[in-house]
């Protein structure tokens, strides 16, 4: 071993942990043979003996007692905060409620009538009462819909304007029976507040809508009156309208349809 | 120091202190406070450090239990951690205002003041205290300070594995480095320490010993010199 060699394990060579290894054996025999690390061995004994002086002094140092209170305080603090935990049976409960709520919405959702209660869409309204005597034309109809009463009208049922709005443009909305969603119609909206109003409008008129008469035999001059049913939204627009079948047109007169 | 509650092992005690377990933490406190405010107070030769270090990390235990990971090492070692990261803040904290000396009288001179200087003064004082045991806490007080001087990396694997006679790889498990380092470190330490102290067993004089070789670990100059020339 040399002196380089052992000034670097001479700090191990008086540890009390180091078992006799040959690199101890090594060292210590290298320190009986030279003078210089004879003297260096007995630097690193003199400061082990200094370093234990010091532990030794410093032995008794410990954390005064207060610290002891002091925290056993925060610990009674802490779990004083600290709310209790929630029983388990409470979890369950929960989670078994959160699942009845979100099963019975499920069955709601499933089970909702496609084609619903008898309603306009069904069943052509007839209006309770009116101003049959009131002439009017299709455009003023739109624009004095919101004043007209209520009670005029049948409300429609919010499935009226999703059956209005299914069936496509074209010869099979023509049918009598079928409401025709108008162009500009609304969708998606709420129903609340829509009407079904029966009228009398010139042949000519259907042509306006894209519709044609329902037996397709339209008069020369287009001012034969065809009775249809329109829903109007509570702003007065038009939001659909299907040709009511033939029916005797002075009973229509009589039951107080509007004639445009 | 209150026996540590039979039978129980550290994640047990930790679990029981999460359930406000006085006892528990009673137990704890005994078994750890002293060694982990000795490590505090040579650190930095402050009791109001090695106080607020002890405060601490036992709050921390308090309140974050669940820090304590049992596959990572023993309680021991995890409020080490805790102490050791505080001490460490600590004296970058006071390192710009505080220097050497006065890290040495700020001990003796708080509250909790250095029971060792506290005890020269008394014996300056007491006409029957004899001329060895003065020496003997002078030369002590000599040590404290050398210690104090060394880089902190350093003097904590001096108050380890020599004022605490930790092992090497249990420094290394709290120093969380490899026990390379820490033998290294202490080689390096010590040399530092017997340069400070001016030991002389036959060596040159290293009391005058430039400071940087101290400040930058460097090994004390007759250590080099001793290494140079060796022989077989």
């Amino acid at each position: 071993m040399t002196c380089t060699e052992f000034n670097e394990v001479v700090h191990e060579l008086l540890r009390p942990e180091q078992p006799a290894s040959e690199s101890v054996r090594r060292g210590l025999e290298h320190a009986l043979l030279c003078d210089d690390c004879a003297a260096v061995l007995a630097g690193q004994r003199d400061l082990n003996d200094q370093l234990d002086d010091l532990a030794d002094a410093d032995r008794a140092v410990a954390a005064p007692a207060h610290l002891e209170r002091n925290l056993l305080a925060a610990l009674r603090e802490q779990h004083a905060l600290k709310p209790a935990a929630t029983p388990v049976w409470r979890w369950v409960a929960a989670l078994g409620l959160a699942s009845a709520a979100v099963l019975v919405g499920a069955i709601l959702i499933v089970h909702r009538p496609a084609d619903g209660p008898a309603g306009p869409a069904a069943q052509p309204a007839t209006p309770r009462t009116g101003s049959p005597s009131m002439p009017l034309e299709a455009s003023r109809v739109e624009a004095s819909a919101p004043s007209a009463p209520k009670d005029t009208a049948t409300v429609v049922p919010e499935t009226a304007r999703a059956a209005a709005a299914t069936p496509p443009a074209g010869s099979q909305a023509q049918q009598a029976g079928q409401f025709y969603s108008m162009p500009y119609a609304f969708s998606g909206e709420s129903t609340d507040g829509d009407s079904v109003m029966r009228v009398e409008l010139p042949e000519s008129a259907l042509a306006s809508y894209g519709l044609e008469s329902a037996d397709g035999a339209a008069s020369d001059d287009g001012t034969q009156l065809v009775s249809a049913e329109v829903v109007v939204a509570e702003d007065g627009t038009v939001q659909a309208i299907r040709l009511s079948p033939q029916q005797d047109q002075n009973q229509d007169q009589d039951s107080g349809a509007t004639r445009f | 120091m209150g026996p540590k509650i039979s039978g129980t092992s550290d994640e047990v005690m930790v679990e029981l202190l999460r359930r406000g377990d006085e006892e528990a933490f009673s137990s704890l406190y005994r078994e750890h406070q002293a060694r982990l405010y000795r490590f505090a107070f040579h650190m930095s030769n402050s009791h109001s450090i090695a106080e607020e270090t002890i405060q601490e990390t036992f709050l921390t235990l308090i309140r974050q239990p669940e820090r304590y990971d049992p596959a990572r090492g023993n309680v021991s070692a995890f409020l080490f951690g805790i102490a050791r990261n505080h001490v460490l803040r600590a004296l970058e904290r006071d390192r710009r205002f505080t220097t050497i000396d006065a890290e040495s009288d700020h001990g003796s001179n708080g509250a909790n003041g250095n029971a060792a200087a506290n005890e020269i003064a008394a014996e300056r004082e007491d006409a029957s205290g004899t001329h060895a045991q003065m020496e003997r806490r002078e030369r002590i007080e000599g040590v404290r300070r050398a210690v104090l001087s060394l880089p902190p990396a350093y003097r904590e694997v001096v108050v380890l594995c020599d004022l605490e006679q930790r092992s090497y790889a249990d420094a290394a498990v709290r120093l969380e480095c490899p026990v390379g380092t820490v033998r290294s470190r202490l080689n390096r330490a010590r040399g530092m320490l017997l340069a400070k102290l001016g030991t002389s067993h036959g060596l040159d004089d290293g009391a005058g010993e430039d400071a940087s070789d101290i400040a930058t670990g460097s090994p004390a100059g007759r250590w080099r010199r001793l290494g140079a020339g060796g022989r077989i």
